[in-house]
C-alpha cells in the first residue's frame, strides 16, 4: 500500500514534465551579418527557411519528441543550427518530427542538411544556397548566385534566379525554371528532369539520367553548349525559332528528331545527325542509348 | 558500328580519353589526413566538393575509394584482353567497384531511408553495363557507369553513417 502510494506520487511528480520530453516549442534569435553563413540539419520533420531584411536569424518551430537537443553554435559570421537526436534514434517510432522555420537575412549563404526532412527555402538571395536531402523533398523559390540540391530519393521542385545551378538526385523528380543564364547541370538516374529557362539564354547546361525522361525548354547564349544524354531515358529538347548552333543527336536504338531535318538510319544499328540551326555559333548535343530524341525549334 | 585494333594509334587517344574519366573525388581532408596525403600523390581531375564535418565512417569509405582509384591506375600498365577497350574499361570497373562495394556492404544493412535507392542504382548499373555489351563504341556509357557506381559507393558510405 505504502509503496503503491510512493508509485502514485512519482508519477504525479513526473506528468507535468512529459509534455516537454514530447514536443517543445523553439523561440530563438541570434545575430548573424548580412552576408554571414548559416548549417542548418535536421533529419526528419520539416525545414523552412525565409529571408528577411534583417541581421539576425530567428528560429522557431517544434522540437520532435525524443529530441536531445536544439544546438546553436557559432557567431554572428558563421551560425550552425542542428537538431540533435540521440545517436541512431531519429529514424524509429521512439522519434517524432521537429519542424525548424528560420528567418535568415537575405544575402546570408545558406547549407541545409536533412535526411527525411522536407525542405523549403523562399525569398533568400545567397550567395551560395546548398541542399542536401535523402528522402526529404526540396522546394526553392530564391536567387541565389550559386545552387547546389543535391537528393537521393526526394523530388526537387526549383525556382531560381541563378548564374550557376546542379541538381541531383538518384530517383527524385527534378523541376527546375527560372532565369538561368549560366551554368545549370541536372543529373538523375531514374527520375525526370524537367528544365525551363525563362527569359535568359543559357550559357552551358548539361542533363545527363539512365532511364529517366528529360524535358529542356530554353535559348542558347552566342557560343553556348547544351548536352543531353541518357541511357534509356527519352529527352526533348525545345529552342526558340532564333537558335544559333551546331546541333546533332547520336542513338543506338532510340529514334532520332529534330525540326527541319530528314534522319537517315544508317547500315547497322545506330542512327545519328547533325545540323546547323542560324549561323551555327553554339553546340548542341544528345545522346542515348535506346531512348528517343527529339529538337523541336519552335 | 567500328572495331577497333588494339593497336591502331587511334586507340591511344580513347585510352587517354577513358583515363580522363577516372574521377574519384577524394574524402574529406580533415576528418582523414593520412588519406587525404596519399590521395593527393593520386591524379585527381575533379575538384573535391567541400568537406562536410562527417564522423569516421568516412575512413572506410576514404580507403576503399583509394583503393578503387589505386587499382585502376596499376590495371592501365596491364596487357589488354580480348575485345574492344570500352568493354575491357566497364569490366575492370564493375570488378573495382562491386569489391569496394561487399567491403562497405558488408559493415550492415543500408537503412530503410537508403535501400531502395542503391536498389535503383544497382538496376541502373546492370542496365547501362548491358547497353555497353551491345554498343561498345558508345563512350558515355562508360562514365554514365562510373557515376553510377560513384553514387552507389556514396550512398554506401551514407549508409554506414546511418546505421
Amino acid at each position: 500500500m505504502r509503496t503503491a502510494f510512493a508509485i502514485s506520487l512519482l508519477l504525479g511528480s513526473l506528468l507535468p514534465a512529459m509534455p516537454a520530453l514530447a514536443q517543445s516549442a523553439i523561440d530563438q534569435t541570434r545575430p548573424l551579418d548580412a552576408r554571414g553563413s548559416i548549417e542548418i540539419s535536421n533529419p526528419k520533420g520539416r525545414i523552412e527557411v525565409r529571408g528577411w531584411d534583417r541581421e539576425e536569424v530567428k528560429i522557431t518551430g517544434t522540437l520532435g519528441k525524443g529530441v536531445q537537443k536544439l544546438e546553436i553554435e557559432g557567431d554572428r559570421s558563421q551560425l550552425n543550427v542542428s537538431v540533435r537526436y540521440p545517436k541512431g534514434g531519429w529514424s524509429g517510432n521512439s522519434s517524432g518530427p521537429t519542424d525548424l522555420v528560420l528567418m535568415v537575412p537575405l544575402r546570408a549563404d545558406l547549407e541545409i542538411e536533412s535526411v527525411a526532412a522536407d525542405v523549403h527555402v523562399s525569398g533568400v538571395a545567397a550567395g551560395e544556397l546548398s541542399v542536401e536531402t535523402v528522402s526529404g523533398s526540396v522546394v526553392a523559390a530564391a536567387a541565389p548566385r550559386k545552387a547546389d540540391v543535391e537528393t537521393v530519393s526526394g523530388n526537387a521542385t526549383l525556382t531560381l534566379n541563378s548564374d550557376e545551378v546542379e541538381v541531383s538526385t538518384v530517383s527524385g523528380t527534378i523541376v527546375l525554371r527560372g532565369r538561368l543564364n549560366g551554368e545549370v547541370s541536372a543529373e538523375t538516374v531514374s527520375g525526370r528532369i524537367e528544365l525551363t529557362v525563362n527569359g535568359e539564354r543559357v550559357r552551358e547546361l548539361s542533363t545527363t539520367t539512365v532511364s529517366g525522361r528529360t524535358e529542356v525548354n530554353t535559348a542558347l547564349a552566342r557560343s553556348g553548349e547544351i548536352s543531353m544524354e541518357s541511357v534509356s531515358g527519352d529527352l526533348l529538347l525545345r529552342l526558340p525559332r532564333d537558335v544559333s548552333a551546331q546541333v546533332s543527336g547520336e542513338s543506338f536504338s532510340g529514334n532520332l528528331k529534330a525540326t527541319g531535318v530528314t534522319i537517315e538510319k544508317r547500315r547497322g544499328p545506330g542512327a545519328s545527325f547533325s545540323t546547323r540551326y542560324g549561323s551555327g555559333e553554339g553546340r548542341v548535343r544528345l545522346e542515348t542509348f535506346s531512348g528517343n530524341a527529339e529538337v523541336q525549334v519552335e | 558500328m567500328i572495331s577497333r585494333d588494339p593497336n591502331d594509334p587511334s586507340d591511344d587517344a580513347l585510352r587517354w580519353q577513358l583515363r580522363a574519366l577516372r574521377r574519384d573525388a577524394p574524402p574529406a581532408r580533415d576528418l582523414w589526413p593520412d588519406i587525404a596525403a596519399r590521395l593527393a600523390a593520386v591524379p585527381q581531375a575533379a575538384a573535391p566538393r567541400p568537406p562536410r564535418r562527417r564522423a569516421a565512417p568516412f575512413a572506410l569509405a576514404a580507403s576503399v575509394l583509394l583503393a578503387v582509384a589505386m587499382t585502376w591506375q596499376l590495371q592501365h600498365h596491364q596487357a589488354p584482353a580480348a575485345g574492344p577497350l570500352i568493354q575491357r574499361e566497364a569490366a575492370a570497373l564493375t570488378r573495382d567497384y562491386t569489391g569496394a562495394l561487399a567491403q562497405l556492404d558488408a559493415h550492415g544493412q543500408a537503412s530503410p531511408e537508403l535501400a531502395p535507392a542503391l536498389h535503383a542504382l544497382d538496376r541502373s548499373a546492370a542496365d547501362i553495363r548491358r547497353a555497353i555489351a551491345t554498343d561498345p563504341d558508345a563512350r558515355f556509357l562508360l562514365e554514365r557507369l562510373r557515376r553510377t557506381y560513384a553514387r552507389r559507393l556514396a550512398l554506401t558510405q551514407r549508409a554506414a553513417l546511418t546505421t
